[in-house]
């Protein structure tokens, strides 16, 4: 392992572990358990088998893909350097030999594994529930790797845009939440080729091309899978290099100094 | 002939309509060299244009030879304590100075031992395994300036490093200080309390609104200062006593109790008021939480010296 890969390491666990406090907690923790609670919920109603397999699917477009996951890495993505910014702490970091953009990918990559934390053990419950009450009926071809796909592609490209917003304003809660339910959502429900300018429709387009079966597998797109993989990551990608530029060679202090 | 570690010419940096740093030019070092200044004179926003976080919008600054605004690659020279108290609260004081150091590029091993030395220079060896939550804004201080001189760097960059520490602290730290200097580091401390920089350096900038107003030898501004009455506020959890014992004091002209664990003293002598209080505090006699100057007292000869 080289000497700048150990402090990347260092600074992926420094990361995650900073997570996983006060309200950060409590909400992300609380949006991973609505996608089991309102499977388990279907269940006690009387939904089973692919009745509750269908439900599974909804679940994960309407909650998981709409609600869990741009809030859950919104909240744990704008903290990552806004929260050091506004308390001054950024300089222990950025005053140290580890190299700038190592910085952001090392931030980038703990909040990413707390993000996982949260998410992958909600998505795994949601298709225990699921299971639980298939009654013999089983998961469609593709559909959990779908849905699984959703989860993953997701955060990675919803952390590091909501660490970029984190990292140039002050604003980056409400500016993600806008970002997330105004763009994100709004313009997915557009005509023509509106929608494209949305994230969604590439997770969307990812979910429909590894699955045949309804809700996921139904959506109306016109590019293939590669592109639907690629461009999600790419925007990640130009999101962590614009935020490397920006710990490298923009301010990175608090409001006025008092002394 | 002596270099310079620091030299600020026409620095200026704006805050929208507000001015953090006005023009301002000024050398440090050799040494320890003190920045002395009211609130809001533009002390910290001169340390965070030294330690990258702001660009200057005028002038130019250089460290150690180099300009504060080319990239630094290579930061084993400096060694910064920002005023912030706020810590990463869900470390223990020995994980994050060893965390930082991690990032340093120290191997654990060293990393460990650097962390051990760095904890006993400030005293706080025996809370080590404490989480930093817990910890008090006196040991937050000394955590942060453990964190600065851990990696042993050339220049020490400290805003504000004394205050919150109650008078045993300071005099430990400051005995610190000057043990550094004489090992050949350069420190620049800022502080709101001209004596307490006095005890450590002759060589001091002054400064007031974004501008040095004063720079070099400490005694003609002292003496100027001296002809001045000085407001005190100590926090105390036995006022009465404290105020007891402040009576007592020739040099103290006034005692007054603004709140049920502060007592607030006028005097004619703040050094000797100072070396008095740290008696004090070191029998044991008076509990003794922390000093606070006032600043107008202060701001009234900064005033004085701008004329």
């Amino acid at each position: 392992m080289t000497s700048q890969a150990r402090r990347l390491a260092v600074l992926v666990a420094m990361t995650y572990r900073g997570t996983f406090v006060g309200g950060r907690l409590w909400i992300s923790t609380l949006l991973a358990a609505l996608p089991p609670v309102i499977l388990g919920a279907f269940l006690a109603y009387g939904v089973t088998g692919a009745a509750l397999i269908s439900g599974f699917g909804n679940v994960v477009l309407l909650l998981v893909l709409s609600v869990q996951l741009p809030l859950t890495t919104l909240i744990l993505g704008v903290g990552l350097f806004r929260t050091e910014i506004e308390e001054d702490t950024l300089p222990f970091l950025t005053l140290r030999t580890i190299a700038r953009p190592s910085i952001v990918v090392g931030k980038y990559l703990g909040g990413w594994a707390a993000a996982l934390t949260f998410l992958l053990p909600s998505f795994a419950v949601s298709v225990g529930v699921t299971a639980a009450g298939a009654q013999g009926a089983s998961f469609p071809p593709g559909d959990l790797l779908s849905a699984l796909t959703l989860v993953l592609l997701g955060s990675v490209v919803y952390l590091a845009i909501y660490l970029l917003m984190g990292l140039v304003t002050r604003s980056a809660v409400i500016l993600g939440l806008v970002y997330a339910f105004l763009w994100e959502f709004v313009l997915r429900l557009f005509p023509g080729h509106i929608p494209q300018i949305t994230v969604y429709y590439y997770l969307r387009t990812v979910a429909a091309e590894l699955t045949a079966a309804d809700p996921l597998g139904s959506y109306s797109t016109s590019v293939g899978l590669g592109a639907a993989l690629a461009v999600p990551l790419g925007i990640a990608v130009v999101a962590l290099v614009l935020a490397s530029v920006v710990v490298g060679y923009v301010e990175t202090a608090p409001g006025r100094a008092d002394g | 002939m002596t270099t310079p570690v620091v030299v600020a010419t026409g620095a200026t940096k704006r805050y929208g309509e507000v001015l953090g740093l006005n023009g301002f030019t000024a050398e440090f070092g050799p040494g320890i060299t003190g920045l002395v200044g009211p609130n809001g004179a533009g002390k910290s926003t001169f340390f965070r244009v030294l330690a990258g976080q702001l660009h200057l919008d005028a002038g130019q600054i250089t460290i150690l030879g180099r300009p504060s605004s080319a990239p630094v690659r290579s930061n084993h020279e400096v060694g910064y304590c920002p005023e912030s108290p706020t810590l990463y609260e869900w470390m223990s004081a020995e994980e994050f100075l060893r965390s930082l150091l991690r990032l340093d590029g120290f191997e654990e091993s060293e990393a460990r031992r650097r962390c051990t030395e760095a904890l006993a220079q400030v005293d706080l060896l025996s809370s080590r395994d404490r989480k930093l939550a817990g910890f008090s804004r006196g040991m937050r201080q000394r955590v942060k300036i453990a964190q600065a001189l851990a990696h042993d760097p050339t220049l020490l960059l400290l805003d504000e490093p004394l205050n919150a520490l109650d008078p045993v602290s300071r005099a430990h730290l400051l005995d610190l200080f000057t043990r550094l200097a004489e090992s050949g580091r350069h420190i620049i401390l800022s502080s709101h309390v001209l004596y307490e920089v006095e005890r450590l350096t002759d060589q001091i900038v002054m400064m007031s609104n974004g501008r040095a107003i004063a720079q070099g030898d400490l005694h003609q501004i002292r003496d100027l200062i001296d002809t001045r009455p000085l407001t005190v506020e100590v926090t105390t959890s036995d006022p009465r006593a404290l105020g007891r014992a402040l009576a007592g004091w020739e040099h103290v002209t006034d005692v007054s109790f603004p709140g049920p664990d502060k007592v607030v003293a006028q005097t004619r002598s703040p050094d000797t008021f100072y070396r008095a209080l740290g008696e004090l505090a070191r029998t044991g006699d008076v509990p003794i939480r922390g000093v606070r100057g006032t600043d107008d007292n202060l701001e009234a000869v900064f005033r004085l010296l701008a004329e």
